[in-house]
């Protein structure tokens, strides 16, 4: 009877662990992957000053160490870091961030750009439902002098991780 | 030998137009337009605050930029945004297809403190903000320019993550500041 009741209790105390796991699991938000989408942007070549506008796939890896972010671009070779804060009322589900390229300084030298993108993570009563999506603008001065500004979305894919750098 | 030496003559200045059309056509443009002097306008803001919380700011009124064009390099340019207590570098682009009316622009600037987080740590320099601006100059009569529309992303001192708009700036007085470099 002893060993009965001892066995139980291992079992539901066990069974608290990984209940408390998957919990907090689903209510923390991790952003770290592999992200896909498109960036439409608009804006003025700097060869002739014509209005120029273009889509552009894009491949992100992401990771996120405690409110810190980093995104590489893949497609571009630009790599971004900043910071996410999650939202006040509903911190398992959204937030904003803010991400600089590596190379962008006062000086503007070619490919500065800024981002700031807000996030959503789809849950349902704490648990995880559906894909991380992210959608946002970013300021961009791109190559031979082209100005543009930008609006990305992007939809997380797959688990990744890579080492922030710059 | 009077004959020789015209086709030589005529053969070097010919040599020597062709290489200042060459240099003409493939230097950079130096030209750009001024964007000196003092700029009032409006400002829309959507915030989100340190702890997470939104907001909009609503409509900011008569808010002040003042800029300069660097003395060296006609298409740099150094902003100073009163209220904002913030300054820029910027680089001003002419649009093709300007009438003899009006002439378009566009200016990125970047304020001073803007550079990314360090990699793995959530420390992005307050104050870090880019702006996306389009100009509208009139070229004839009395009508100021304007900045028509200006788009910005910060990282503000407070911590806060903005997202601004800007609304008809218009050039109120184009004596030059002297708004120094950051």
């Amino acid at each position: 009877m002893k060993r009965r009741i001892e066995r139980g209790l291992a079992t539901g105390v066990a069974l608290a662990i990984v209940c408390a796991m998957f919990v907090t699991r689903a209510e923390a938000i991790d952003l770290s992957g592999t992200w896909e989408g498109k960036r439409t942007c608009t804006g003025i070549s700097g060869g002739d000053g014509t209005h120029d506008n273009f889509p552009q796939d894009m491949i992100v890896v992401v990771s996120q160490t405690g409110s810190a972010l980093y995104f590489h671009f893949i497609n571009d070779a630009t790599r971004y870091n900043g910071q996410l804060v999650l939202d006040a009322s509903a911190p398992g589900k959204r937030g904003t961030a803010t991400l600089v390229e590596c190379g962008t300084s006062k000086d503007l030298p070619e490919k500065s750009e800024m981002v700031q993108v807000d996030f959503t993570n789809f849950t349902k009563k704490g648990l995880f439902v559906g894909p991380h999506k992210m959608s946002g603008d970013s300021v961009l001065l791109w190559q031979h002098g082209d100005q543009f500004t930008c609006k990305w979305n992007l939809t997380w894919m797959r688990s990744h991780t890579e080492a922030p750098q710059c | 030998m009077k004959r020789l030496l015209g086709n030589r003559l005529a053969s070097t200045l010919g040599g020597a137009a062709l290489a200042f059309t060459c240099v003409g056509l493939l230097a950079p443009s130096a030209h750009a337009v001024s964007l000196t002097g003092t700029w009032v306008g409006n400002e829309t803001c959507t915030f989100v605050t340190s702890a997470g919380d939104t907001d909009k700011t609503g409509k900011m009124k008569n808010l002040t930029v003042k800029i300069s064009q660097d003395s060296g390099d006609p298409t740099l340019h150094h902003m100073y945004f009163v209220e904002n207590n913030r300054y820029y570098s910027g680089i001003v682009l002419d649009e093709a297809g300007n009438s003899v009316k009006t002439q378009k622009a566009v200016a990125t600037f970047a304020s001073c403190p803007t550079a990314p987080a360090t990699p793995g740590l959530a420390d992005l320099p307050v104050g870090s903000e880019m702006v996306h601006a389009n100009f509208v100059f009139n070229l004839v009569g009395t009508v100021l320019d304007k900045l028509a529309t200006g788009f910005s992303l910060v990282y503000a001192e407070d911590g806060s993550q903005q997202s601004c708009k800007w609304n008809t700036f218009k050039r109120v007085d184009d004596t030059d500041p002297l708004i120094p470099p950051c």
